[in-house]
Formats: C-alpha cells, sequence, structure tokens
C-alpha cells in the first residue's frame, strides 16, 4: 500500500469516528425529547382518567339518592375507581415501558365504559332520576370524559408509534441502542377492547 | 366503448376514494357547507357572525363549522377530534378553537371544544347547545339550528384573557425520566465518546508510518547529517511474534493468512518504529482536521408527527389541539 492509499484509509477511518460520534450527540438529544413526548402522551392519560374517577363517585350517589338497591352498578362504578386509582399511582416511565400497566389502563378505560351504560340503564329505569337535571349534565360530563380517554390513548399510540419509527430508521438506529433508547412495547388492544360497546347516546 | 368502460372505471375508483374514512374536507373558512344544506346568504351571514365573534373577542377563539354529506365509519366523536386537529383550530398555545360537526344524513351532531375552551364551555353546556338544536334539526331547519348553535357558542365566549400555558397539561419536569436512567445513558455515552476518541487515536497512529521502508531510507540518504555507511548485506532480523507464524517478509506479499492481517500491521508498525524515530521528526505532520470532510448528522430528516393543514385558499387555523372535549348527539 503507497502513502496515499494509507491517507486515504485513515481519513475515512478517522471521519467514519467522527460522523458516529455526532450521529451519537443528535440523536442522543432528539431521542430525549421524544422519549419526553411518549412520558407526556400518558401523563396525560392518566389526567383524564383522574378527571373520571373524580366525575363518576359524583353521579353515583345522585343515582343512590333515586336507585338504593342497584348494587350491581355500583359495584361496577366502584371496580373503575379503584382501576383509576392504581393507574394514577404509576410513573408514565414505567407506564411506557410495561405492556401490562398499558393493559391496565385499557382495562380502566372498558371499566368506565361499563359504569356508565349501567348508570344510563338505571336512568331508563327510574324516571324521576331522568328528569333530574343534574343527573342529566353529569351524564353528559362522563361521556365526554370517557371520549377523552379514548383520544388520549388514541394520541399516546401515536406518539409511541413515532418514537419507534425513528429509533428504526438509519442512522438512528446505530446508536440508539448504546445509548439506552430501546424500542417501547406497545399494547395492542384486544378484539373485545377495540368493539367496546358504542355509545350511543339519546337523551 | 372502451373508452366509456375506462370511464366508468376511474369515476367509480374516484367516488369511492372519496368516500373513504378519513377523508378531512379543506377548511375554507368559518363555514364549510360539505353536505349543501345552507344557502350562500345563510352561509354569508353565519360567517360574518363568527369572524366578528374572532375578532371582537380576547384571545380570538375560532369557531368553526362543518357539514358532511357522509360520515366515515370511525363515528362521528373520532371524526370531528381528526378534522380539529388536522384543521388545528384555535390560536397556538391557547387551543382555544370549537368545531361543530353536523351529518344530516346520519342525523349525528357533535360539538368538539378545544383544551383551551373547556373551561367556559363545558361538556354539560355543549350538552345543552345541542338539546337546543335537536328541534330544527328534526324539521330538517339546519339553518335556524346551526344558527342558534353559533349564538349560544358565542355568548359562551370567555371575556377575560386565559394564560397562554395550556390548561390540562401537566407540565413535563414534573416526570423527568428517573436519575438511574439519565446517569446510565450519560454513562454509556462517555463509552461511546472514548471510544470516538480511541478509534481516532489508533487510526493516528497509523499516521505515522505511512512512509515506506524505501522512503525513509531514501530521505536519510538525501539529507547530509548523516553518513550513510556503504552497502553491505545485513541479514534481516528475525521477527518474534508469537501470534503471527506464518508473518513472513513484506516483500514477499503472500503468506499473510486472512486472521493475520491485524497482527501484520501491528507488526509492521513496531517494525519500522525501531529504524525510523529520526526520520518521524523531520516529516511534517498536517492534522487530520483534514478529515473535516465528514458530514455532520443533522436531525432535519426527522418527520414530525402532525402534518401541517391543508388549507386550499389559504384559511388556515391557528394551531391549537384538542383532547376531545365537548358533546355529541343523534337526534
Amino acid at each position: 500500500m503507497n502513502t496515499g492509499v494509507k491517507y486515504g484509509i485513515a481519513a475515512v477511518v478517522a471521519a467514519a469516528a467522527i460522523w458516529l460520534g455526532s450521529t451519537a450527540i443528535s440523536v442522543q438529544r432528539e431521542m430525549s425529547v421524544e422519549y419526553q413526548n411518549v412520558q407526556l402522551a400518558y401523563s396525560q392519560v392518566q389526567n383524564v382518567l383522574n378527571r373520571q374517577a373524580e366525575l363518576i363517585p359524583n353521579l353515583a350517589e345522585v343515582a343512590k339518592g333515586y336507585a338504593k338497591h342497584e348494587q350491581d352498578t355500583f359495584a361496577k362504578v366502584a371496580a373503575f375507581r379503584s382501576n383509576a386509582a392504581e393507574m394514577s399511582t404509576k410513573n408514565p416511565t414505567d407506564i411506557a415501558n410495561s405492556t401490562d400497566m398499558q393493559k391496565k389502563m385499557a382495562d380502566a378505560a372498558v371499566a368506565s365504559q361499563q359504569a356508565f351504560i349501567a348508570l344510563k340503564a338505571v336512568k331508563e329505569a327510574y324516571p324521576q332520576l331522568q328528569a333530574n337535571d343534574n343527573f342529566k349534565s353529569l351524564m353528559r360530563e362522563l361521556e365526554g370524559s370517557i371520549n377523552r380517554v379514548s383520544v388520549e390513548r388514541r394520541k399516546s399510540q401515536q406518539v409511541v408509534r413515532d418514537y419507534n419509527n425513528k429509533i428504526v430508521k438509519f442512522p438512528t438506529n446505530l446508536v440508539a441502542g448504546m445509548i439506552g433508547y430501546h424500542a417501547l412495547p406497545f399494547y395492542q388492544a384486544s378484539e373485545s377492547d377495540q368493539h367496546a360497546p358504542k355509545i350511543n347516546v339519546t337523551f | 366503448m372502451f373508452k366509456k368502460v375506462v370511464f366508468a372505471i376511474v369515476f367509480a375508483l374516484a367516488s369511492v376514494s372519496a368516500a373513504f374514512a378519513g377523508d378531512i374536507p379543506p377548511l375554507v373558512g368559518h363555514v364549510n357547507d360539505y353536505a349543501n344544506v345552507l344557502t350562500k346568504e345563510q352561509k354569508l351571514s353565519l360567517n360574518k357572525a363568527l369572524t366578528d365573534a374572532e375578532n371582537n373577542t380576547i384571545d380570538k377563539p375560532q369557531i368553526v363549522l362543518l357539514t358532511v354529506a357522509k360520515l366515515p365509519d370511525i363515528g362521528i366523536d373520532q371524526y370531528a377530534n381528526d378534522v380539529y386537529r388536522e384543521w388545528k383550530l384555535g390560536q397556538k398555545g391557547k387551543d382555544n378553537g370549537v368545531l361543530l360537526v353536523l351529518a344530516p344524513n346520519d342525523r349525528k351532531v357533535r360539538i368538539e371544544v378545544g383544551y383551551g375552551l373547556e373551561p367556559s364551555i363545558t361538556d354539560a353546556r355543549s350538552g345543552q347547545i345541542i338539546d337546543s338544536m335537536k328541534p330544527f334539526l328534526r324539521n330538517k331547519d339546519y339553518y335556524a339550528a346551526l344558527r342558534n348553535a353559533t349564538y349560544e357558542l358565542i355568548k359562551l365566549l370567555p371575556t377575560e384573557p386565559t394564560s397562554s400555558v395550556v390548561l390540562e397539561k401537566k407540565s413535563v419536569s414534573a416526570m423527568n425520566a428517573p436519575a438511574a436512567d439519565n446517569s446510565e445513558h450519560s454513562r454509556v455515552f462517555a463509552m461511546i465518546g472514548v471510544l470516538g476518541i480511541g478509534v481516532f487515536a489508533f487510526v493516528a497512529a497509523l499516521m505515522f508510518n505511512f512512509h515506506s521502508r524505501k522512503q525513509r531510507e531514501r530521505a536519510r540518504a538525501k539529507s547530509t547529517e548523516y553518513y550513510t555507511p556503504p552497502k553491505t548485506y545485513q541479514p534481516k532480523p528475525k521477527p518474534t511474534y508469537s501470534s503471527s507464524r506464518s508473518y513472513s517478509q513484506s516483500k514477499s506479499g503472500s503468506g499473510f493468512s486472512d486472521g493475520f492481517v491485524a497482527g501484520s500491521i501491528i507488526g509492521s508498525a513496531s517494525r519500522s518504529n525501531e529504524s525510523s524515530s529520526s526520520s518521524r521528526r523531520s516529516r511534517s505532520w498536517d492534522d487530520s482536521s483534514s478529515s473535516s470532510s465528514s458530514s455532520s448528522y443533522s436531525g432535519s430528516s426527522y418527520d414530525s408527527s402532525s402534518s401541517s393543514s391543508s388549507s386550499d385558499s389559504g384559511y388556515s387555523g391557528g394551531g391549537g389541539d384538542s383532547g376531545g372535549g365537548g358533546s355529541s348527539d343523534s337526534w
């Protein structure tokens, strides 16, 4: 090998090392922002679940005033509340990294829908409850919060998908694993969740 | 005949694709009547009312009406949210937009409220507005329904400025990644840095010995400092490398097996070390900053997750977001 070739090879190797280093730096910056976006999205879901958890007891109290013996309904309400309470104590980072917790989040969403349907059935059965304006507006709020939960969950799925897409692209995939950013797990709702009963509201 | 068939096929495909879910029509103004239930005058008067409200209210909230001939399968709740976010209604950072979606053929209506207006236009209140629309909707008097809703919504707009911190969203600093994560990241990052420097240094070491033995001897012969002894035969010292048993003199070039290439490079490096320490001093070596031709990686090729709104007529929302607040109903 003559000198020129040796210089050439050394230059190429040096260039590659420098390029790898600068890639690592920019990937680190980009991925940390993306990771925080994921955390923010999951914490948003927690927010709306908490909001729901505060709302439902009020609703149950009003309903209890008219329908003391609807135990099944209140059991469903209690089940949702415990679900949501458990979710609110979790760290968004833990949720991002564990499909179990994401499943629990999905379960909380479904539990709230079931509680809503149960309350609606109670309302149909008790005309006095139906006429109660307070109950009516609370039911509207609950329906709105159920919608909010599904919107925030959809958004969080989008954010995680974007994060994972970035990780697998070249040249990020070269350094992301070394720096500590791995693809995040993704809880895909089962068939029963996907086709959760559509809340058809006609007041 | 053939032309007719082709035209029919193309037309069928076009109409099918237009009906696909997720098709978000372009934003043309405050009134987007894609179901064609309003006359021109009605559209103008609604437009005027909404534009005035936007200009005369603090923080310029954007109330937008949309009628669609057919709802996609995802349902009005998700559709309204998708449209709101695609059109980015409301001012950026304030998210103070409202979208009213009316699907007369599906008999569904939804009021989608952005994050910023949720305190003023609560779910219960949007529900009440929808209740007041229902009698008109049952009579197919869509203009009256929309007019009522417009005025009710305008009445609910806040009259005091809201802070531009978007409500409902927690700040990110409250939940940084746990400290363990951070130190692990920086540790591995430091490892990469050291690795890079190591590779760099290795390459630098290589560069010290770029001149072949012949070049170095020639250079030495040229300089007058040294006395070149007469050329007598001197047996070459036998190398003693345990790892490269098949290492033979470099002149032949053959006999290197693949696994020993690395060993031979190191071998030649240290061999020339013995004999050329003086010529190293006399040779100028420019820095490897010549490799600045390496492209530094820029992050601009990353796509952002949100697409810009498609507005043919130059009308675009301010960049707001909605969390799904509001109310919907059928009649």
